[in-house]
């Protein structure tokens, strides 16, 4: 019976220190050592693992006083909140610029503009870029890289329809409406999906903002101190009909209208769609489904009636909030050594070319260029540009045209409740696509109220 | 006087008593329960009360803020999208329980009153329930696609018909989706009330049968009243399960085509992830928190009542 009451004590003992071995807090230094967790690190498995293992072995040849802890948490929406209210975020994480006001008011990522400005990164940031890094003159990010939005297309059925030249490159198409007959060409060639937009969890209002930029549509404004949705509009009528007339008139969308993001890639990446609009890390994607990365193409984003324009966004670092002084020095050394920095020096230079060569042999798509983030001042961008050129493994025919960034403006996202709006205009674009006989005007009417009522008074 | 410190004696003794008993009885159980407790305590206990109290405060992420009083539920309940979603869940658990509740009893009943195979076809039915739900999602996606590929659209084609839209009816999306859940769902359901069945004595229909009763006798007389205390327990959690519905409208149409297949649970979640206003998300958790205790409460009150009845 003794026995029997100890084994259950010991049992009880053993199930309560389950219970609490996840309130463990990292330690900010060990040993006398600063301790740093970074995330994204590549999983054991991964060809990039030895690398990056390398990288912090060479890393502390020269800061043997920092700690460097791999961490593979990756930003996700739907775990980075119970990550940051539990308290295991790693020390530095990779963002998107799109989540940078919701993690400053939260609180979740640390003030490091001392760290920004000891660094000299200043004067070496894009303005744009510096606006949307800091908020009340603090800034709270490292900008890490940006990216515009653009089409992607699946070259084989491109060939299919005869829209690749002889001489490789491909007939891209320069405004909205060639794209419509493109892609309606396209379906009545090959039986093909010619075009898509996703439509769901908020990407269909996502890129509908870009069409209706290109469009002339104005969102929302900021009338005597307050926001007000504007896109109850002829031009917004207009963006929605083009929407619309993808389905019902050029017949050119997939039979499924309700597809979110990564279905959208799986799509064109499978053979089913021949284009969608992509950044390019989506078009990456696509080698998951079965295409090989010289078969896909990026093209720049057609102009509409009124504009030629295009989303701009990327990926920022954040330091958790609770980092000390040493930690965030600590980060900085880190970026600096490993290239994410405008600082580029020899070594940094040898860690940035690296990366290109495992990411070439790794057969990642090395080939698109895309805006920097910090501005001639540094150096950073000339080698990038220089490393894409070198480590290049797509056909050039392929990338040309989205790597041309002349004539056209690039813009980001809209200043405040963007994903609100995204989601009355997801209901808008699934509307017109299941509905033939759905109103635009009436549509657009109740979204622009529904978004004024729901949140824009509540704005500031 | 010496009554009285008899009667103080007793109670000192009693409760003497009361403490050696529960130390020599019931501490192993309570030890063994603590880390049960303590987990339900942090992830029901404590996040169902944290999140009605802080429903009526400002925030910013997952910090507090400005105690608002009454204005978040004003701001949730003045939301477009919340009637549509409280009437999209109330149409999901109305039509869960036409098509879902009475099929696992009439199969379980099916199922009992089988001599041959019945293990096999005990098998076969549970089988659906051991798909997770995003995986059952999935399939009834692919199996709704609305073109040719669609593998019930394959079938319309056989007899000559048009591809339908299935899960773009935005009439019917729905429907179908509760389709999709009463077939992954059913399973288990039928096992419990299967379960329940075989705990009738063999005796009982034996003598019934001798008596002359047909099936239908038998079904109203032994089989019906003794799966009613579980036919309405699993009556309650089918409600509350399909109440907080998500993955399936989440994954399947992304509370599409314009609203038609949104719900409290996915409007939460939005709240919650999308748009991180964790306070909209409490909001909307305790008022399915209390519309579901309305429901609750009318399960103990119907099951007193039968208790009392048999």
């Amino acid at each position: 019976m003794k026995m029997k009451k100890l084994m259950c004590l010991v049992l009880a003992g053993g199930m309560l220190c389950g219970v609490f071995a996840g309130c463990a807090k990292q330690p900010a230094s060990n040993n006398g050592k600063v301790t740093i967790s970074i995330g994204n690190w590549p999983n054991a498995d991964a060809k990039d693992y030895e690398v990056w293992s390398e990288r912090v072995k060479k890393f502390n040849e020269v800061y043997p006083d920092i700690e460097i802890v791999g961490d593979e948490y990756r930003y996700d929406v739907s775990s980075f909140m119970p990550k940051a209210e539990g308290g295991t975020l790693p020390t530095v994480y990779l963002t998107h610029f799109t989540e940078a006001k919701k993690i400053i008011d939260g609180g979740y990522a640390a003030d490091i503009t001392a760290q920004y400005r000891e660094n000299g990164y200043f004067e070496k940031t894009n303005e744009f870029v510096l606006e949307n890094i800091s908020k009340d003159g603090s800034v709270y990010f490292i900008p890490s890289t940006m990216y515009t939005l653009g089409v992607v297309a699946n070259v084989n059925i491109l060939k299919e329809a005869g829209f690749v030249n002889e001489d490789g490159s491909l007939m891209a198409p320069n405004t909205f409406d060639e794209l419509a007959q493109m892609a309606q060409t396209i379906h009545q060639k090959t039986g093909k999906a010619g075009f898509l937009i996703p439509t769901t969890n908020n990407a269909g209002g996502w890129n509908f903002s870009v069409i209706g930029w290109n469009y002339g549509v104005k969102f929302m404004e900021k009338q005597n101190g307050k926001w007000v949705s504007t896109f109850n509009s002829p031009e917004a009528e207009e963006a929605l009909q083009f929407v619309k007339d993808l389905k019902w008139k050029y017949d050119c969308f997939p039979g499924s209208t309700l597809i979110n993001a990564d279905d959208a890639m799986k799509l064109v990446g499978s053979g089913q769609c021949a284009m969608a609009f992509a950044h390019p890390e989506q078009a990456e994607w696509l080698t998951k489904y079965g295409i090989d990365k010289g078969d896909i193409a990026m093209l720049k984003m057609p102009a509409g009636t009124k504009e030629h324009t295009s989303l701009m966004g990327g990926s920022i670092y954040a330091v958790r909030s609770d980092a000390t002084e040493e930690q965030k020095d600590a980060v900085f050394k880190w970026l600096n050594f490993i290239g994410s920095t405008p600082n580029i020096n020899d070594i940094s230079k040898q860690n940035i070319e690296k990366s290109y060569q495992n990411k070439s042999e790794a057969s990642r798509m090395v080939g698109l260029i895309d805006l920097g983030v910090w501005n001639e001042k540094s150096d950073y961008q000339k080698f990038i540009e220089e490393m894409t050129g070198k480590y290049i493994n797509v056909p050039k025919t392929h990338v040309s045209n989205y790597n041309d960034k002349s004539n056209m403006s690039f813009r980001l996202e809209e200043p405040v409740c963007a994903q609100e709006l995204y989601a009355v205009l997801d209901r808008c674009i699934q509307e017109v696509l299941t509905n033939k006989d759905a109103n635009c005007v009436e549509l657009l009417s109740k979204a622009a109220a529904d978004f004024q009522t729901n949140c824009l008074d509540y704005e500031e | 006087m010496k009554t009285v410190r008899n009667l103080e004696t007793v109670r000192k003794k009693k409760a003497g008593n009361f403490t050696a008993k529960f130390f020599k009885q019931e501490l192993s159980a309570w030890v063994i329960l603590l880390p049960a407790i303590i987990c339900i305590y942090y992830v029901v206990i404590r996040p169902q009360v944290f999140g009605t109290a802080w429903s009526f405060y400002d925030m910013k992420g997952y910090n507090l803020g400005e105690f608002v009083g009454l204005e978040n539920y004003r701001r949730v309940i003045s939301d477009s999208m919340f009637m549509k979603s409280l009437i999209n869940t109330f149409i999901y658990v109305g039509l869960s329980i036409v098509i879902g509740y009475m099929l696992p009893i009439i199969i379980a009943i099916m199922l009992n009153e089988m001599v041959h195979m019945r293990s096999s076809m005990r098998l076969m039915i549970y089988l659906p329930a051991l798909m997770p739900a995003t995986t059952t999602a999935l399939l009834w996606y692919l199996m709704y696609y609305p073109d040719n590929g669609g593998l019930l659209n394959m079938v319309l084609s056989m007899f000559g018909k048009e591809p339908y839209g299935w899960l773009q009816d935005s009439g019917k999306t729905i429907l179908y989706i509760v389709i999709s859940m009463t077939w992954n769902g059913m399973g288990a359901t039928v096992i419990y009330y299967f379960a329940s069945l075989q705990g009738v004595s063999r005796d009982l229909f034996e003598a019934a049968i001798i008596d002359g009763a047909g099936f239908w006798k038998r079904c109203t007389t032994i089989t019906v009243p003794h799966i009613i205390p579980i036919a309405l327990l699993l009556l309650v959690r089918q409600i509350i399960g399909v109440f907080s519905i998500i993955d399936q409208p989440l994954q399947m149409t992304g509370g599409g085509p314009n609203g038609a297949s949104s719900t409290l649970g996915l409007m939460a979640y939005n709240y919650g992830f999308v748009s991180v206003k964790p306070q909209f998300a409490m909001v909307v958790g305790v008022i399915m928190f209390l519309i579901l205790i309305v429901f609750t409460l009318f399960y103990f009150f119907l099951d007193k009542k039968l208790s009392a009845d048999i």
